[in-house]
């Protein structure tokens, strides 16, 4: 943590950046929240630890202000979609890499009652992506703080029982998620924490013109949901963050991995911000290209 | 707000046979924004017309739907009517109720409901119509032709003649393609050479072609009226103004043992050489892969020997760019190749050789002046077989297709064979010969009648050496019997394939190509020699097989094309590209990226975000590339780009005015501003 400190305050007395985004403790679950640092003698307050959840690259397409932002490892892939896309350069920011060993599950620390972090974060009180992930130092930092995490073994895989679930024939998990998405108040928190879903006028509900209907009833949610799911195919990165936000707990994620997986088959292994150099399927064609999945 | 007129045609009884037009009119005017509807027997016709335009004046119109027949039909012919009368010509929509409608059915009273729905949808777009206006934009008038064969030496001349400047880029040393390579040609029995070279000179000469030989091209920028083309002048390592072409410097080379390219390999070459004596320019290249000097540093006799200085080590690739409006591509083919055909033996046994060798055998100017002896012991060889359709219409070798000329150059051998080397006998396989040209039937009655080749038809299954000759083994299909025979030479005919590095090109020009490498046209029948590329066209072998004549006739068709494009001072095209809405576009650049037309430019824009100015990269439609193909709509996700005529919002009335609700159906559309 002190070096975190101390290189945040590096930073903005040298005016390499004008803010700093990283962590402060909170007295709520998950016991931090985001900090927005403009003045050295503030930097005192940054934390890193198992209760940084939020994905802060969320904050810094439109910022206006030259930021150095903590990023853990499994974010900085979102990183890598945003340069694709021309959204983010990458040198309109300054990465600051962390070792992160897993983070906690929110909502099991809000249901277990807890008001403090846990010393040792037990795999049963972390967030599934956690579970297997495999990127836990940030890749491609400008400055790294802390030490580097040691390989960890994964406990659980990526794409685990989402094969035998979507097995099941078409109606049964049309009314499956039919019934899920019947709890969908159309908040559009999913939407608004997505660190990719930046487009001005979304189209889940824009109304010039309305593209979706959007009151809140079955049909209606079935088709935003689904075809969130379109926007999200190769893109997105497994942050967590739409199923952390969405309060009525709508696995979100579920379909997302789903067409991770299926693009990680049909398309040479893709996955989204692994490689800066590797086009996404949307914007590739390759003449051998899988054709499987056209109807 | 909308005012919208409806007219439905009866196409005589085409339509009105199975539709009740009376009543799709009665049952449209109900729609909103429909002020008025009305039915006649010939919309197109002059009185059909006149109704179309009393009925803007009267009704004061903003939009017009005639339901009818296809737009490919009629379309044009309608935005004329209304555009006379001052109405937007692309304010008006067509419901095909003809192709799509009466005459597939037959059942009356569905087929009148179908055309009501048809209307319905139509109209629902004709109120969401917007006016366009068509596109002009300036056309640089200088053409590029890629390929110095007879098809891009005769596209560069019939453009040169119209006056038109040309820049003519040729990968090989000399301009002439193959067709400089042959000897006699079919049908007619001309000398290739001389019909070729006049025109060689005459291009070379022309004030209006500027030839780049031994170059490239590198890249191709712009687009219809507006191209970049950045050319590769490879080192020649002679300097083309000092060289007298004296031939001092291949004479002395020391590396001779070169097989030559242009004898086909029968023959050897220096390191520093020209293709052949007539070559375009006549100025030597060296074959640095080849050169003692460039290999080990050591040698530099032709700069010793060169009495103008003109040898060059030095010379390094340089790099061209030409501003041109068109580009004819006539890159032309190459062989197939036959070492793949392990039974042929081709390669390993000296006296089986390809079509092309045999012209060069038996050419004048080739290795034997003309003398046709064989390879292996230089002595006239007595009985020749010929084989057809290698490597074409062969699944095994993925070529299904019929290489058009090897039935014929065949028979031209053939009677070569009977001129040259007198008492010879010409035996020709075939699986059937196809002769379709003008004279081309006569010329082959000719070969089999007067000059005495024995065609037989079979496929031959092997070859192999026997006692200095090589024995021929297959079955003849019409008799049924084996045949083994005993010959002195085997020519094989083999087909054509694409040129080199066609493919490559084709991405560089961004036209698209058959599955064998051919370039694609834009319509098999009706525009043969356009791609769909707009302001690249086609010339000669590139497209397919083809015969001298065919290429000839291809390339002053391309050339008409050209001339008709530099016509006028600017081109005019039809609006129907996409759109961005600088509003929603995010600048991800996905449309950029699957664009196969780079239709895609970079746009900056300032926009208000939460009260904040921020200045941000928009994508923005260069309006002479797009070609409205729409993929760039299917990609984007915040549905940023659209393309005109064809808006998302316009097709999503069309499927509520459909699909929707009764109330739907009838409905003020969502978001829509009128
Ligand atoms: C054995 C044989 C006998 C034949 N006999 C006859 C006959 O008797 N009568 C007849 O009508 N036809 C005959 N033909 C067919 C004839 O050769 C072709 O119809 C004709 O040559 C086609 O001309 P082209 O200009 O399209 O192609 P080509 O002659 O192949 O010319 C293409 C030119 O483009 C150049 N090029 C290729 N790629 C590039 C590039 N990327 N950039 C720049 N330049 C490039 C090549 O170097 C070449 O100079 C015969 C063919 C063969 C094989
Ligand atoms: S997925 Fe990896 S990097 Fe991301 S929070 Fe979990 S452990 Fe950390
Ligand atoms: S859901 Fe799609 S359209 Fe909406 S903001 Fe995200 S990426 Fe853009
Ligand atoms: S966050 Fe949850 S409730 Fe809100 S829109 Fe997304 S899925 Fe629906
Ligand atoms: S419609 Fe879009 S993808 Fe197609 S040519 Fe135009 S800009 Fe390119």
């Amino acid at each position: 943590m002190e070096q975190l400190i101390q290189e945040a305050k590096k930073l903005l007395e040298e005016n390499k950046v004008d803010v700093v985004i990283g962590y402060r403790s909170s007295p709520l679950p998950p016991f931090t929240r985001p900090a927005f640092i403009r003045r050295p003698e503030d930097c005192e307050q940054l934390v890193f630890n198992c209760g940084s959840v939020y994905n802060l690259t969320r904050y810094l397409i439109g910022l206006g202000e030259k930021p150095a932002i903590v990023v853990k490892g499994c974010e900085q892939r979102g990183l890598v979609v945003l340069e694709q896309e021309n959204m983010l350069p990458r040198d309109s920011y300054l990465l600051i890499g962390v070792g992160c060993s897993g983070q906690v599950d929110e909502r099991k620390l809000r249901e277990g009652g807890f008001d403090r972090l846990p010393e040792q974060l037990s795999d049963e009180l972390m967030a599934d992506k956690c579970l297997y992930c495999d990127q836990h130092n940030t890749p491609d930092a400008d400055i790294f703080v802390g030490d580097e995490v040691e390989s960890v073994e994964p406990r659980t895989e990526r794409y685990a029982g989402l094969d035998e679930f979507f097995a099941q024939d078409y109606e049964e998990l049309y009314h499956h998620w039919t019934e899920v998405f019947s709890r969908c108040i159309r908040c559009y928190a999913c939407r608004n924490i997505c660190p990719l879903c930046y487009c001005e006028q979304c189209i889940s509900y824009v109304n010039m013109p309305q593209w979706l209907p959007r009151s809140v009833a079955d049909n209606n949610n079935y088709l935003f949901h689904m075809r969130r799911v379109l926007c999200m195919a190769g893109r997105c990165i497994d942050c967590g963050e739409c199923e952390r936000a969405c309060p009525v707990d709508i696995p979100l994620r579920t379909l997302y991995k789903r067409i991770a997986q299926k693009i990680e088959g049909f398309f040479y292994g893709y996955r989204a911000g692994n490689n800066r150099e590797q086009l996404p399927p949307l914007q590739d064609f390759n003449k051998d290209d899988s054709a499987d999945f056209i109807l | 707000m909308a005012r919208i007129g409806v007219f439905v045609c009866w196409c005589g009884s085409n339509i009105a046979g199975t539709v009740d037009v009376k009543k799709v009119a009665e049952e449209v005017s109900k729609l909103p924004y429909v002020v008025y509807s009305t039915d006649y027997k010939y919309m197109c016709s002059d009185p059909g017309q006149n109704m179309i335009k009393e009925a803007i004046k009267e009704h004061r119109l903003t939009g017009v739907v005639v339901s009818a027949c296809s737009p490919r039909m009629h379309e044009v012919t309608f935005r004329r009517t209304v555009q006379e009368e001052g109405v937007n010509p692309y304010m008006m929509e067509m419901a095909n109720i003809r192709e799509h409608c009466s005459w597939v059915h037959d059942d009356m009273e569905e087929a009148t409901e179908k055309a009501i729905e048809l209307v319905r949808m139509a109209v629902a777009k004709a109120v969401e119509l917007e006016p366009m206006e068509k596109i002009e934009v300036p056309v640089t008038k200088r053409a590029l032709v890629i390929g110095g064969g007879i098809a891009g030496i005769q596209a560069a001349l019939d453009i040169a003649d119209g006056g038109v400047e040309v820049i003519l880029v040729e990968k090989s040393p000399s301009i002439g393609g193959k067709m400089s390579q042959l000897d006699e040609t079919f049908p007619t029995l001309d000398c290739s050479q001389c019909i070729l070279t006049p025109k060689m000179v005459d291009a070379a000469q022309h004030p209006n072609i500027k030839i780049y030989s031994y170059a490239e091209l590198e890249e191709l920028d712009g687009f219809i009226g507006n191209f970049q083309a950045r050319i590769r002048q490879k080192a020649r390592s002679v300097d083309m103004e000092l060289c007298n072409g004296c031939g001092d410097c291949w004479n002395k080379c020391p590396q001779k043992k070169i097989p030559s390219e242009f004898e086909a390999g029968m023959s050897d070459r220096a390191a520093i050489y020209v293709p052949f004596p007539q070559a375009i320019p006549n100025t030597p290249v060296i074959d640095r892969e080849n050169c003692i000097y460039f290999q080990s540093g050591k040698c530099g006799v032709c700069a010793k020997i060169c009495p103008t200085g003109a040898i060059s080590y030095d010379q390094s690739d340089e790099f061209i760019t030409e501003e041109v409006g068109a580009v004819v591509v006539a890159t032309g083919y190459d062989l197939f190749n036959t070492d793949v055909i392990g039974e042929y033996g081709y390669g390993e046994i000296p006296d089986v050789i390809s079509g092309l060798q045999f012209e060069r055998l038996s050419s004048a100017s080739g290795p034997t002046e003309g003398k046709i002896v064989r390879p292996s012991d230089g002595k006239k060889p007595e009985e020749v077989a010929f084989i057809c359709c290698v490597g074409s219409r062969d699944d095994k070798y993925g070529r299904p297709y019929c290489s058009r000329i090897c039935c014929m150059y065949t028979a031209k051998h053939a009677i070569l064979l009977h001129h040259k080397s007198h008492g010879s006998q010409a035996y020709v396989f075939y699986i059937d010969v196809r002769a379709g040209g003008k004279g081309y039937e006569e010329f082959l009655r000719r070969a089999t009648e007067e000059e005495g080749a024995i065609y037989m038809r079979g496929r031959v299954s092997r070859l192999y050496r026997d006692n200095g000759k090589v024995v021929v083994k297959g079955a003849d299909t019409l008799s049924g019997a084996q045949i083994e025979l005993h010959c002195d030479m085997v020519v094989l005919a083999n087909g054509i394939t694409a040129s080199p590095g066609a493919e490559e090109l084709a991405r560089k020009l961004s036209i698209s190509y058959d599955e064998y490498g051919f370039y694609s046209e834009a319509h098999p029948k009706l525009r043969p020699v356009e791609t769909n590329t707009a302001g690249i066209y086609l010339a000669g072998c590139c497209q397919a097989p083809k015969d001298i004549p065919d290429s000839v006739s291809q390339a002053s068709a391309a050339a008409s094309k050209v001339l008709a494009l530099f016509s006028g001072d600017f081109l005019t095209r039809e609006p129907n590209i996409a759109e961005v809405n600088p509003f929603t576009c995010t600048g991800c650049f996905t449309c950029r990226e699957v664009c196969p037309y780079d239709a895609i430019d970079e746009e900056e824009v300032t926009v208000h975000i939460d009260g904040k100015k921020v200045t941000r990269t928009i994508a923005r439609v260069n309006l002479g590339k797009c070609q409205g193909c729409g993929i760039c709509c299917a990609v984007c996700r915040s549905n940023a780009i659209n393309l005109k005529g064809t808006k998302d919002l316009q097709i999503f009335r069309q499927i509520k005015a459909f699909t929707g609700s009764e109330k739907e159906k009838s409905d003020e559309p969502v978001g829509s501003k009128k």
